[in-house]
């Protein structure tokens, strides 16, 4: 469940959402503070809400706070409606309540999904310690050395995004060369 | 005596019409030309100002206690001079054009004592004190935000992501390596522990 201990904090990420709406919609380049989990998850909503192709997430675990906020999800929901590939590797086992988790797998159980859920990641995976998120050519965030107070987000960056990409694509090779050797291959 | 060209305008159109057309268009299309050349300088940095004030803004209020409150005080104050500038840009932007127009064709014919002249270029300035004065309130926004509270993300570079990816690329080899080849090695250790190489004497 969303936690959220008052409506100035509500006031407060509904602003930065809207806020974070208009650097996407005016193509900013300028990376921005992220550091506060309501923030996060109004990055999140944005992306998600925003995504025309591919979306993909890569964290620790599942934080209820972030992933499991009302916005995010409606935001997933309508982005796995609308054909967006959604991609999302956590390294922990996802929580059995976590709300995100439980759409991304019922998702993925579609013959016709373009949705990828993989929790439990092998221990060269598991030991990687940086959280990052990325949606189309455009905007990211991430968190250096799992380090929220330095956690930023961009909402059109492509260079950036392309590096993102380049290494999103190393950890899932990585998870399924280790996910083929136990043979589970994915 | 001729009359000034303004009363010929007022009193005999048709001929005022006739004896400076070529005057007129050519005034109209260099007004129009330079007043778009402004608007799009204009545009760029107006654009460039909101989305530095919009990230100023950002990183305002992911900061915790009172630089968060100040946030919402600085969400109204831009949000009011953005108002304050497209109101001005929607009101002011036709009688802009038909002002800078005019005023060419008036300084092309010199009718400079026209009383039309400073009526119609009234507008014009407003607009220009007012769009540039809501620019200003950005900037200051921003420099205050930016300089004074010292709120500012870190950066990342694309070279940076790079080196991660490099680093973790390397770490996998290093630590999972091909299971057959440790076996292999394991082995050769095996048999290499009973027989250590001799030392020269």
């Amino acid at each position: 469940m969303t936690f959220r201990p008052t409506k100035k904090t509500m006031a407060n990420d509904n602003m930065y959402r809207a806020a974070f709406e208009r650097l996407w919609e005016s193509a900013s380049t300028q990376a921005v503070s992220n550091t506060q989990p309501g923030h996060a998850s109004a990055v999140f909503a944005v992306f998600l809400t925003k995504a025309t192709k591919r979306a993909v997430f890569f964290c620790k675990e599942l934080h209820p706070e972030v992933y499991d906020d009302a916005l995010v999800i409606e935001a997933l929901d309508g982005a796995i409606d609308r054909g967006v590939s959604v991609q999302v590797i956590v390294q922990e086992k996802a929580n059995a309540s976590s709300l995100f988790a439980s759409r991304m797998r019922q998702a993925q159980a579609c013959p016709e999904s373009k949705v990828r859920f993989e929790d439990q990641a092998p221990p060269q995976v598991r030991d990687f310690n940086f959280n990052f998120a990325f949606v189309d050519d455009r905007g990211y965030r991430i968190e250096p050395e799992r380090d929220p107070s330095k956690a930023l987000a961009a909402a059109n960056s492509p260079e950036v995004v392309t590096e993102l990409g380049k290494l999103f694509d190393a950890v899932n090779q990585c998870f399924r060369n280790a996910s083929t050797l136990l043979g589970n291959p994915h | 005596m001729p009359l000034p060209c303004w009363e010929t305008l007022i009193k005999d159109p048709a001929t005022w019409g006739s004896q400076n057309f070529v005057q007129l268009t050519i005034g109209i299309n260099l007004a129009v030309f330079s007043i778009e050349k402004l608007r799009n300088y204009g545009r760029l940095g107006r654009e460039r100002v909101k989305k530095s004030a919009n990230a100023a803004l950002l990183d305002l209020q992911d900061q915790p206690g009172k630089q968060q409150a100040l946030a919402g005080v600085l969400d109204s104050v831009f949000d009011f001079a953005w108002r304050c500038h497209h109101w001005v840009w929607q009101s002011c932007r036709g009688a802009a054009y038909c002002a800078a127009g005019l005023g060419f064709w008036i300084v092309y014919a010199d009718c400079k004592n026209n009383p039309w002249f400073g009526a119609l270029l009234f507008p014009t300035l407003v607009y220009l004190l007012l769009a540039f004065f809501s620019c200003f309130v950005l900037c200051l926004g921003v420099w205050f935000i930016r300089s004074i509270m010292k709120v500012k993300a870190a950066s990342v570079a694309p070279s940076d992501i790079r080196q991660i990816r490099e680093s973790f690329e390397a770490q996998p080899k290093k630590e999972a390596g091909n299971p057959k080849q440790d076996r292999k090695s394991k082995k050769r250790d095996r048999t290499q522990k009973p027989f250590p190489p001799k030392e020269d004497k």
